[in-house]
């Protein structure tokens, strides 16, 4: 093969022994002439004579001749000879010996080592202990000097509250490695099999301290078979601005996904008293109601989109039970509705947001039905109307009729004395053409007038009214319209307000009161799925923890293993 | 096993290439299964490490039948490769916080970066090694440097009396000899450097001029001598660069399975059911 102008290999004497894994080398070996016997193993040069000279002489003599004894190795005996003295003439010069590349590789393994092992006595035992095994900060509420005065161990050397959580931070490392082991057993938490297990840790001690502040602890539902550790799902030491509330939606999935435990679950719930399930929500407001099923919300659910049953609110038979009569469509839609401020009604002439945005505000009469339905009775004097909101001030106002025009006419027209009583007599006289009696004018006002088509000035409008017996106030049933209509779920309309409320609730074309004009699942899943780009978290809608009725606490509750007893038994 | 080395690199390449791809299609549906990944991909690491840092232990027991220290190479570098992977995954992507963690995943990095430089350096030097020619034996250099400077001071001296002049004798004192007794530089021959041999030879044919004939041919000789030794320093400083790189990793590694120790027991001391 042609060198193709590349330096040959240089000549070298291949029959001397080089010693690379030794630790130690000649320190003539970087001038390119090391000695033959190289230095010891612990480093020391080993230079000097060739050979011991032996002294030949005739016996019985003590003089002779120095024989030179440099074995053949080295080049058999010098053509010198030894000295007269009897020394060596080929004395090799002493070196400081190096060492060799390998050797130094190792120092630097056992030096960095060392230092690595300095590092490790320093965190472990050094007045920075906690700030350096600190995997992140923590956020503000679990941080800080109150924190740490109220959560520090006495006598321990724990100035952040570690130990609050951690019991064993203020041990010695020691003890955490015995604590590390003991996490490893079979049936504790970081074992083997369970860090391959689908389920999220069981309540463990470390919750015991989260319980401490966060009492009572808020459980999911009755039906659970294991409460799931809190640190499972709110993550600590992520940095300041982590929000705890994030919770990765797999926790849920993990439950609600596995048909095994819905099964269990279900078979719980069955077992239990249907008022452990009651949703407590803010008091004064009233929810939708929707029956529970026996054995609880247990149906398998993997996505939002897949397999998330339709809302129940939309189960078959379901209706809104409101006893108010009306129309969303005719007054969205219909051509005989007055303008209001010049332009035509749309929800957000009735639905207004309330102060957070989330939810709307009942709709009030006084506020959005009353410039259109304001109950007059007579129609040359519009500014008098029945009052609204009581059946019994109705009839009473009804009954003190003349009060009420001389009333009108004190404010409206600054009328007194003689005037105002003509003008009060003027009025009855001219209301009476219209009603021949007071029964009349009442059974008008109540329930409309039978001869007339049905006009915007009866109670009857709108409710229903009963009528009562002889003397006594017809009963009018009120509105009943929910403040919460899903209270499993919640909703926030501020962050929807990009898309028009038609798009969602069907108003336009619903023309009863029972219609339940809340979207199916499909509406809100065109947008929170993978395909519609929006989340599709179980956060976004559900909270997993949930208060629990009054008058339950979870000290009450039932333990754990009596709720798996109770899953497995028959 | 499989014998050819191109054929191994090539199934090795495919088996890394598909376990990563297997990890980052698999893992989001990991996550949402299993709660407690973290402390799989963690333990995973580990083992990586422990499997990588065995290759060095390897060595070191050269008469047990373990495979051969090439094979060991192979798996120990597409196994590396891979552990930086599952390193991230074991991050979550996330830039570590806290003294300690920070500290475990720079020197993570470092491991894995200069065992990365190393591998390039392992691939590019002996080429360039080749390419130059003058193969030798790192440890035989000084004893040939010596050799070089020893021919090149007799061919300068066996000059005078041939050409009963000392042209060529004084130019080897002022401008060779300095150039023979000298170690070797480092950083040129690393950068491939021909700035310095060429001045050399060119010093060399400037003084040609003056030479008589006998001196001419000494100068012939000196010159390949010069090229010689270029080429035993290049071979030098890029020898010594493939076995220093390891001064780096080797301790490195050693340090972060110590680290790493101390990260495994303060994990499971902690966390939260070890409470």
């Amino acid at each position: 093969m042609s060198n193709e102008g590349r330096q040959p290999a240089p000549e070298f004497d291949d029959t001397r022994y080089e010693r690379p894994q030794k630790d130690w080398l000649c320190g003539h070996a970087c001038e390119g002439c090391p000695c033959r016997l190289g230095p010891s193993p612990s480093g020391d040069c080993r230079a000097g004579p060739q050979c011991k000279p032996l002294l030949v002489a005739p016996e019985g003599e003590s003089k002779g001749l120095w024989k030179c004894t440099r074995s053949a190795d080295w080049g058999g005996p010098c053509p010198t000879g030894p000295n007269p003295d009897g020394t060596c003439c080929q004395v090799t010069p002493p070196c400081a010996p190096v060492r060799s590349l390998r050797s130094r590789r190792g120092l630097l393994v056992r030096l960095t080592l060392a230092a690595c092992f300095g590092l490790i006595l320093v965190i472990l035992y050094g007045p920075w202990r906690e700030a350096a095994i600190n995997p992140g900060p923590l956020t503000p509420v679990h941080s800080g000097p109150a924190f740490a005065a109220a959560h520090s161990a006495a006598g321990v050397n724990d100035t952040q509250g570690c130990v609050h959580c951690h019991t064993a931070s203020h041990r010695s490392p020691g003890e955490w490695l015995s604590t590390a082991a003991a996490s490893l057993v079979p049936g504790a938490p970081l074992a083997p099999t369970q860090l391959i297990s689908r389920e999220a840790r069981d309540f463990d001690p470390m919750d015991a301290a989260c319980q401490s502040c966060h009492q009572p602890h808020s459980f999911h539902q009755a039906s659970v078979a294991n409460d799931t550790s809190c640190s499972a799902c709110h993550l600590e030491h992520q940095g300041r601005g982590q929000n705890l509330l994030a919770v990765n939606p797999s926790h849920c999935t993990a439950c609600h996904g596995d048909n095994s435990k819905m099964a269990d679950a279900a078979a719980l719930a069955r077992r239990l008293d249907p008022a452990l399930f009651t949703k407590k929500i803010a008091d004064g407001s009233v929810a939708f109601a929707v029956a529970r099923p026996p054995e609880g919300l247990t149906a398998r659910i993997t996505s939002f989109a897949t397999d998330h049953p339709e809302f129940r609110l939309h189960a078959p038979g379901t209706i809104d039970p409101n006893p108010l009569a009306f129309d969303h469509a005719l007054h969205l839609t219909g051509e005989a509705i007055p303008l209001l401020d010049g332009k035509r009604l749309d929800c957000r002439s009735c639905h207004v947001p309330d102060q957070s945005g989330a939810l709307m505000q009942p709709v009030r009469f006084a506020l959005h039905c009353q410039s259109c339905h304001d109950l007059p009775i007579d129609p040359a004097t519009p500014s008098l109307v029945v009052p609204h909101g009581s059946a019994e001030a109705a009839r009473a106002f009804l009954r003190a009729l003349s009060a009420a025009y001389s009333d009108d006419a004190v404010q409206r027209l600054g009328l007194s004395g003689a005037p105002l009583r003509a003008h009060v007599t003027e009025k009855l006289d001219a209301l009476h053409l219209l009603h021949p009696s007071g029964e009349a004018l009442e059974r008008k006002v109540f329930f409309g007038d039978p001869s007339a088509p049905a006009g915007r000035d009866s109670c009857s409008l709108c409710h229903v009214v009963e009528a009562a017996p002889a003397g006594a106030t017809p009963r009018i049933a009120p509105a009943r319209v929910p403040d919460i209509w899903m209270p499993h779920a919640r909703f926030d309309h501020a962050r929807h307000t990009q898309v028009a409320c038609v798009a969602c609730h069907a108003a336009t074309t619903s023309v009863l009161t029972t219609d339940v004009l809340m979207p199916a699942k499909a509406t809100c899943a065109s947008c929170h799925s993978p395909a519609g780009g929006v989340t599709d978290s179980c956060t976004a809608c559900h909270g997993y923890h949930n208060p629990p009725p009054t008058g339950v606490t979870k000290t009450a509750y039932l333990p754990d293993q009596l709720k798996r007893a109770l899953a497995s038994a028959p | 096993m499989i014998a050819s080395l191109k054929l191994r690199r090539t199934v090795l390449s495919l088996l890394t290439i598909a376990a990563s791809a297997a990890l980052a299609v698999y893992y989001p549906r990991l996550e949402a299964a299993l709660p407690s990944l973290v402390y799989l991909t963690g333990w995973l690491l580990l083992l990586l490490c422990l499997f990588l840092t065995a290759y060095n232990v390897r060595k070191k027991l050269p008469f047990l039948p373990l495979f051969s220290s090439r094979l060991w190479l192979q798996f120990h570098a597409y196994a590396g490769l891979f552990a930086g992977l599952v390193f991230f995954f074991h991050l979550r992507f996330a830039f570590p916080v806290g003294l300690f963690n920070l500290a475990l995943a720079a020197l993570f990095l470092a491991v894995t970066f200069s065992g990365i430089f190393g591998w390039w350096l392992s691939r590019v030097i002996p080429r360039r090694l080749t390419t130059a020619g003058g193969e030798v034996p790192f440890e035989r250099i000084p004893a040939i440097r010596r050799d070089l400077r020893l021919r090149a001071e007799a061919g300068a001296l066996a000059a005078i009396p041939e050409a009963k002049a000392t042209t060529l004798a004084d130019f080897y004192v002022k401008t060779l000899a300095p150039v023979f007794a000298a170690g070797p530089a480092f950083l040129p021959h690393i950068m491939g450097s021909r700035a310095a041999l060429n001045d050399r030879l060119a010093a060399l044919a400037e003084v040609s001029r003056y030479l008589s004939p006998p001196e001419q041919a000494r100068a012939d000789s000196l010159a390949e001598l010069v090229r010689a030794r270029h080429v035993l320093d290049f071979h030098y400083a890029n020898q010594l660069l493939l076995k220093t790189w390891l001064f780096s990793h080797v301790p490195l590694t050693y340090g972060l399975l110590l680290l790493t120790a101390l990260h495994v027991v303060l994990v499971h001391a902690f966390s939260g059911g070890a409470g």
